[in-house]
């Protein structure tokens, strides 16, 4: 229980750091990165594909908008 | 190439992480093509990249740019912040994978300047933290408290901006595309403002309003008009005036509702809002101050202004609030929130200070120079932007304070009027709770890096607990509560008491406070470890203080040094301890003695401890010396003394990272720890030299548990004669003679008038075992012994004595067989049985002697004296007494627990005395009688039955033994079956 509360308690310290930084992540979304990183994926690397998925989504999103 | 299995569960656990990161991201359905790029694109851009692995220098400086550029735009909370949760992230020893998400969080940041911060403050984890530990669920009060808060703020702030646009945008209908970019900017003025609100963390009470003393003014239509200004720029108002004219054709004057004032006044406004003033521009209302005119200043930008506006007023209503909170807390019953609300009041008199000073160096500024404040002219010019950074350390102390009030002191029902009728804390769970508060706030501040913060707490620490060191130390040096509130830990328990023993059980006890149906002990958090001592050495204090006092009619030299001057060692080593965190140390009074003589100048200097100059020191004309030429007498002036206070300088080296648990421990712990162990000891050796509690004891044993057996043999052996003559015990002036006879025996001359011998109860007849029961001896020692020796205790021993003089009496009838055999060839026939049952019975009673005699008794005591010269307190004693006294009891088959093991002893005992009976009966038949032979008859038949129930109730005893030797249950009685059963006399198993 108490590791438990230990990694509630870390993920609620790394969110309010990436909404001070301003990242635009929801806790989900960091959970899951910050596993990816925990299983040895390069931050940069996952970095420019955070960014990339957002951007496609974004255009998804407006693509399907309009139609 | 096979993939190791480590491998093999990394890529999986990969694979599964990047579907959720893609459907969470994207939200694509599993079987769509665009699944399968994005999936592809992912994790071959995951495993096939080239960057480098993380560099965790290059993070850190990644980090500091970051708090850097964000401190460059005045976002000094949000840096703060920032920096402090990087640092509780990263901890001591960060790993690469700690820096990993460090620099994936900063490689995802897009413009940390347009980030709100959340609410979550370090003193709201330390209170979470804080309930837990102290096992309180958060209180309701809070809540509804920070949505009055909220409600509160939101009215000021929301709805002042909302009508605000209304008017604007009534102004400016025309005009579209301006009215866009207002509504724009409105948007993020609103955002800005709302994430300051959620940032507060101090709730307004509603009778704030009913105290100030300065009537409130009308409130004005329109609030927070700097939120305003960022809307209308100059060109714009401009343009707005030519399109009037264009429309009008006439000249248009369109009202500048915005007055155009000077840095300087409103830094004079602002000074004198702090103290708490209202001025022309701030006024204060329930909510605390605001600005009532709509104000522009010509070389700040409306948004800068806001800024300051808002920090400035928040802080003068923190101050106010403080104020309010400490005048109504100087009136509360508990002195522990007295002293408290001095404590604030004395930062906010140290708040005043700087502002007064600030206030002298802003007139020098202006020009008003004198001779007397020309040093007063600051090194740096005052500005609005100066004076905020000078007192923005002051805005956090005031929410660190009142994020005290409103958790440690307000959220107990005593200043709120609804909830009082539902709990009642005691005054004891109040000063408990706050400094337990105040306690674990230091202790988790010392972690963190905010050092500011920690003084201030620490300051209140030690200006609250100064109530409480005043009860501990006469608690501890008196043992009584005349003059000690009922908030200390200790309270008294019954006032009627009689004698020692029930003035130890009963007199004292810790206060206990009932919490959602389980009781809290109101104990500080900082002496929880060792509240037990500071109890029983109290009560050693209150037995010693008697003793002196009532007994002894005298009053002993103090044998613990620390004892004489408790309070202000207690206060002075906490202060000494923790001065780096205070702004200035107690002055400590010396004695300067300036000796006239063949040294004219030399002095000595000594500390002054809380006795009088005339104790320490005895004044008188000095000699004059001899002269060693001319034999001229001199008269020298005479010693001169002065007092003199002055601070200690400078101050110890004391570590500064020295942690408070240490602070606590060496003013608190050990003190009560050393007053504790002395206490107990001299309590121990005034019972031991004063009362002679060793002989007490001795004496005790010797004539209960005869002990030796010397003295009592001759009594013992008085009472078995008068139950063979079956005589009645009713002459209580001869057994009482015989008993004091016994009593001379003992070399102890204090024996003979501390026993006494007494029948009570209904008289058994002398044929029965039950024939001593009511013979009772009483042990009265001198009073104060009745602490060891209390009525229970002298009942055990009591109830070994019946039972010893049961195991006496039964051997003595199974040995008296005396009877002179007769020409009688009748009797010769059953003689033979008469002498197998009484070899019987002489074997199972002297059997059950020996081993209550030895085996128990004899080895309870000696071991029970090797303890007892090993023993402290008073606790042990007691302890040890009682534990000896239940071990014999136990295995002398006298607890309930052994009842049916007792009741077959009893038994055989009791046919011990039956078949006494019968011998007497026999050897005094007449061989003329008719019926003889009938009596013969019956004799041999009672012998038969005798000897039948001897041997069912050894069978069932000895068996009953067996079982539990063969089970490993009841270990006590393994002895009681060897001894009984040895060489296997009675079973073969």
């Amino acid at each position: 229980m108490s590791e438990y509360n230990e990694a509630k308690e870390t993920l609620e310290i790394l969110h309010e750091i990436s909404q001070i930084l301003n990242t635009g992540l929801d806790k989900s979304t960091l959970s899951i990165l910050v596993s990816l990183c925990e299983n040895g994926v390069n931050p940069e690397a996952l970095a420019a594909v955070v960014k990339e998925l957002k951007r496609e989504a974004a255009a998804l999103k407006a693509g399907s908008g309009k139609s | 190439m096979s993939l190791s299995l480590f491998k093999q569960r990394q890529n999986q656990r990969t694979q599964k992480l990047v579907k959720e990161l893609i459907i969470h991201e994207t939200g694509v359905a599993e079987n769509s093509n665009n699944y399968k790029i994005a999936h592809d694109f992912i994790i071959s851009n995951i495993t096939r990249h080239t960057y480098l692995d993380t560099d965790s220098h290059k993070v850190r400086r990644h980090c500091q740019g970051i708090l850097e550029k964000i401190r460059v735009h005045s976002q000094i909370e949000k840096a703060e912040r920032l920096e402090k949760l990087i640092s509780s992230y990263l901890g001591k020893n960060p790993s690469e994978m700690q820096y990993s998400i460090i620099s994936l969080l900063c490689l995802l940041s897009r413009n940390p300047l347009e980030s709100d911060i959340l609410s979550i403050s370090p003193i709201s984890l330390h209170l979470d933290e804080f309930a837990s530990k102290t096992g309180q669920a958060d209180i309701e009060f809070n809540e509804e408290e920070l949505k009055q808060l909220y409600d509160g703020w939101g009215e000021f702030g929301n709805e002042s901006s909302e009508e605000s646009y209304d008017e604007l945008n009534d102004e400016l209908d025309d005009v579209e595309a301006e009215e866009k970019s207002i509504e724009k900017e409105n948007e993020e003025n609103r955002d800005k403002t709302q994430s300051y609100l959620i940032n507060y963390d101090a709730p307004m009470p509603e009778e704030f309003d009913e105290e100030m003393s300065e009537p409130l003014p009308e409130p004005v239509a329109y609030e927070r008009s700097w939120v305003d200004p960022c809307s209308l720029s100059k060109d714009f108002y401009e343009s707005l005036v030519e399109r009037e004219k264009k429309e009008s054709g006439e000249n248009c004057v369109l009202n500048w509702n915005y007055e155009t004032v000077s840095e300087r006044l409103i830094i004079d406004e602002i000074l004198l809002m702090l103290f708490g003033v209202n001025t022309s521009l701030f006024h204060c209302d329930q909510n605390g101050f605001r600005l009532v005119k709509r104000i522009q200043v010509v070389h700040l930008t409306p948004s800068c202004l806001m800024n300051f506006l808002e920090f400035f007023v928040e802080l003068g209503t923190l101050l106010s609030r403080i104020d309010y909170f400490s005048e109504k807390l100087k009136t509360d019953d508990c002195m522990t929130y007295q002293y408290f609300a001095d404590g604030c009041k004395e930062f906010l008199y140290q708040t005043r200070s700087e502002l007064v000073s600030i206030k002298e160096e802003f007139v020098v500024q202006a020009g008003d120079v004198t001779r007397e404040s020309i040093s007063r002219i600051p090194y740096n010019t005052i500005t609005l932007i100066s004076l905020k950074h000078r007192l923005y350390p002051i805005l956090d102390l005031c929410k660190l304070i009142l994020s005290i009030f409103y958790k440690a002191v307000l959220n107990l029902p005593s200043l709120q009027g609804e909830t009082q009728a539902k709990t009642e804390f005691s005054l004891s769970y109040k000063a408990s709770y706050l400094l337990s508060y105040l306690y674990i706030l230091i202790q988790e501040n010392h972690e963190i890096t905010d050092h500011q913060g920690m003084c201030l707490v620490v300051n209140l620490f030690i200006k609250s607990v100064q109530p409480y060191i005043k009860f501990f130390c006469i608690w501890m040096s008196t043992g009584s509560l005349n003059n000690v509130s009922q908030e200390f830990m200790v309270y008294q328990k019954s006032k009627k008491v009689m004698g020692n023993f029930e003035a130890w059980n009963n007199a004292f006890d810790i206060n206990m406070q009932e919490i959602d149906g389980r009781y809290v002990r109101c104990v500080p958090d900082f002496l929880k470890e060792i509240h037990v001592e500071i109890l029983t050495a109290g009560k050693n204090m209150m037995i010693i203080k008697q003793i002196e006092e009532i007994l002894l009619d005298k009053l002993l030299e103090p044998y613990i040094g620390l004892l004489k001057d408790l309070e202000s060692k207690v206060t002075n080593n906490l202060y000494e301890k923790t001065a780096h965190c205070l702004s200035k140390v107690p002055k400590v009074a010396q004695y300067n003695i300036k000796t006239v003589s063949w040294r004219p100048k030399s002095s000595q200097f000594y500390e002054i401890g809380s006795e009088s100059p005339e104790n320490l020191f005895s004044i008188y004309e000095s000699q004059p010396p001899p002269h060693i030429f001319s034999p001229i007498t001199c008269n020298l002036p005479s010693y001169e003394i002065s007092i003199s206070e002055k601070e200690i300088f400078p101050l110890r080296p004391i570590n500064h990272w020295i942690s408070f648990h240490d602070v606590i421990k060496s003013s608190f712990i050990d003190t009560a720890h050393l007053i504790y162990e002395e206490s107990a000891k001299n309590l121990l050796d005034l019972l031991k030299e004063h009362f002679d509690l060793d002989k007490h004891l001795e004496v005790l044993r010797g004539v209960l548990l005869m002990e030796n057996g010397e003295c009592m043999y001759p009594f013992v052996k008085f009472l078995n004669k008068k139950a063979d003559n079956q005589e009645p015990f009713d002459n209580a002036y001869e057994i009482t003679s015989m008993f004091g006879e016994c009593l001379k025996e003992i070399k102890w001359k204090g024996a003979q008038n501390i026993f006494s011998c007494e029948i009570e109860g209904d008289k058994k007849p002398p044929s029965s075992l039950e024939v001593f029961t009511h013979l009772r001896l009483n042990f009265i020692p001198h009073p104060t012994l009745d602490i060891i020796f209390d009525p229970d205790t002298l009942q055990c021993y009591n109830k070994l004595f019946h039972r010893l003089l049961q195991i006496k009496r039964a051997a003595h009838c199974a040995k008296n067989l005396k009877w002179r055999i007769k020409n009688n060839p009748k009797i010769e026939k059953i003689q033979k049985r008469f002498l197998i049952c009484q070899k019987e019975l002489i074997h199972f009673t002297c059997c059950f002697e020996e081993y209550v005699m030895q085996n128990i008794i004899n080895s309870c005591i000696g071991k029970f004296k090797n303890i007892w010269k090993e023993i402290k307190t008073i606790d042990e004693m007691r302890e040890a007494h009682a534990s000896f006294l239940t071990k014999i009891l136990d295995r002398c088959l006298l607890l309930p627990k052994a009842a049916p093991i007792n009741d077959a002893v009893s038994a055989i005992f009791g046919l011990c005395i039956k078949f006494n009976y019968l011998v007497h009966r026999m050897s005094g038949l007449d061989t003329e009688l008719e019926s003889y032979d009938d009596e013969i008859s019956e004799c041999y038949r009672i012998l038969n039955d005798i000897q039948e129930s001897f041997k069912s109730a050894v069978n069932v005893l000895v068996k009953i033994l067996s079982r539990y030797a063969q089970r490993g249950v009841n270990y006590q009685y393994l002895g009681a079956y060897y001894s009984m059963n040895f060489n296997r006399y009675y079973l073969d198993d």
